[in-house]
């Protein structure tokens, strides 16, 4: 690597940057900017992905409302509660993990990385839990699906079939975030990030907030509607 | 490398002065404190979220709970993900998703209210 001190910030030569900058930038900044707006785009693109399930649930929960009440009165509202706290912390963690990258210290970042970790997987057991539950009672649309209670069956199996995409898909969303956590505290283990380089971090940050989003729409979507009986 | 890596901190700091565009010189670093307040407003709000559905609101509990989780998601965005102190193509790019979900929302479902309008033609 040849170096001309004078290059890097406007019109350098070739090789003249550090490995973890692109060569068709011309300096962190704009490499940083670039790969924000992407994150934000393939971000965008998630968000129409998950506007159709909320279309189709708008849709049909408009057409049976009673159903989706009845089916949404049958989910566990602590359950649902505690996860969306667990969301919401790990959240904190994952904005104080950027933050720690931010200033450079490794150790922070690790330790944060790791509650994210862990919160995401309190949220994943607890899903684990509900699910199973559901596969015990007889809920699991196109497998065991068996309404024995109050109301039209029919219906009330759409609502489930809502509630397991949706929870399915954001689920997956949830676990696919947790391998690329794993794989975070590698790269930051190994020392790959600097004060300057840390977009993956902040990227995968960016994904993980959109995830909670996600989630702090479903929630009262699939466990609150059409109030609670106390 | 050493030296380059000097050199790299010290063009950034110069940067910094320079002051060409917009308010995005090197990242936003927000406080814990910050960081803190946001965590427990959303806290806060995903009990009055769950508080607000034990009341009797009728037909105003569903734009109440919404209206709770889309004051959640601004706090999210605009702190959490920093979009308040990111670049303009950035917020172009936010503002664009939200553009095309509520294209994606309102306009299918004027389709399906504005079916129950007049009678369907014969054989619909």
């Amino acid at each position: 690597m040849s170096v001309s001190t004078e290059a890097a910030a406007h019109g350098h030569e070739v090789h003249d940057h550090p490995e973890y900058m692109r060569h068709q930038f011309d300096d962190m900044e704009q490499q940083n900017d670039a790969a924000n707006l992407g994150m934000w785009l393939f971000l965008l693109t998630e968000v129409m992905f998950f506007g159709g399930f909320f279309l189709g649930y708008s849709i049909y929960r408009s057409e049976y409302y009673d159903s989706f009440v009845i089916g949404s009165q049958n989910l566990d509202v602590f359950l649902g509660g505690l996860n969306t706290v667990a969301l919401i912390t790990s959240s904190v963690t994952m904005a104080f993990a950027v933050r720690a990258a931010q200033l450079g210290k490794k150790n922070h970042i690790l330790i944060f990385l790791v509650l994210t970790l862990i919160l995401g997987l309190v949220f994943m057991v607890n899903k684990y839990i509900e699910y199973s539950h559901k596969l015990h009672d007889g809920l699991i649309p196109g497998y065991n699906f068996l309404w024995t209670g109050l109301g039209d069956g029919q219906s009330i199996q759409l609502f489930y079939s809502f509630y397991f995409c949706m929870t399915g898909t954001h689920g997956l969303h949830v676990l696919i975030g947790l391998v690329l956590i794993v794989w975070l505290l590698i790269r930051v283990w190994q020392d790959k990030f600097t004060t300057e380089y840390y977009a993956p971090i902040e990227n995968f940050g960016l994904y993980w907030h959109f995830v909670d989003l996600v989630w702090i729409f479903l929630f009262p979507l699939l466990y609150l509607i059409g109030g609670l009986a106390v | 490398m050493t030296e380059h890596a000097k050199h790299v901190h010290h063009a950034e700091g110069g940067d910094q002065a320079e002051g060409g565009h917009g308010n995005h010189h090197g990242p936003h670093i927000a406080t814990s404190a910050n960081y803190l307040f946001i965590f427990t407003a959303l806290l806060v709000l995903t009990a009055v979220t769950v508080w607000a559905a034990t009341m009797e609101l009728g037909f105003l509990n569903t734009p109440v709970a919404m209206a709770i989780a889309s004051v959640k998601a601004i706090l999210v965005i605009l702190y959490f993900m920093h979009l308040k102190f990111s670049p303009g193509q950035t917020k172009l790019a936010a503002a664009a998703a939200i553009f095309w979900l509520l294209i994606l929302l309102i306009i299918t479902f004027f389709d399906y209210i504005g079916r129950t309008w007049q009678d369907n033609p014969p054989g619909w």
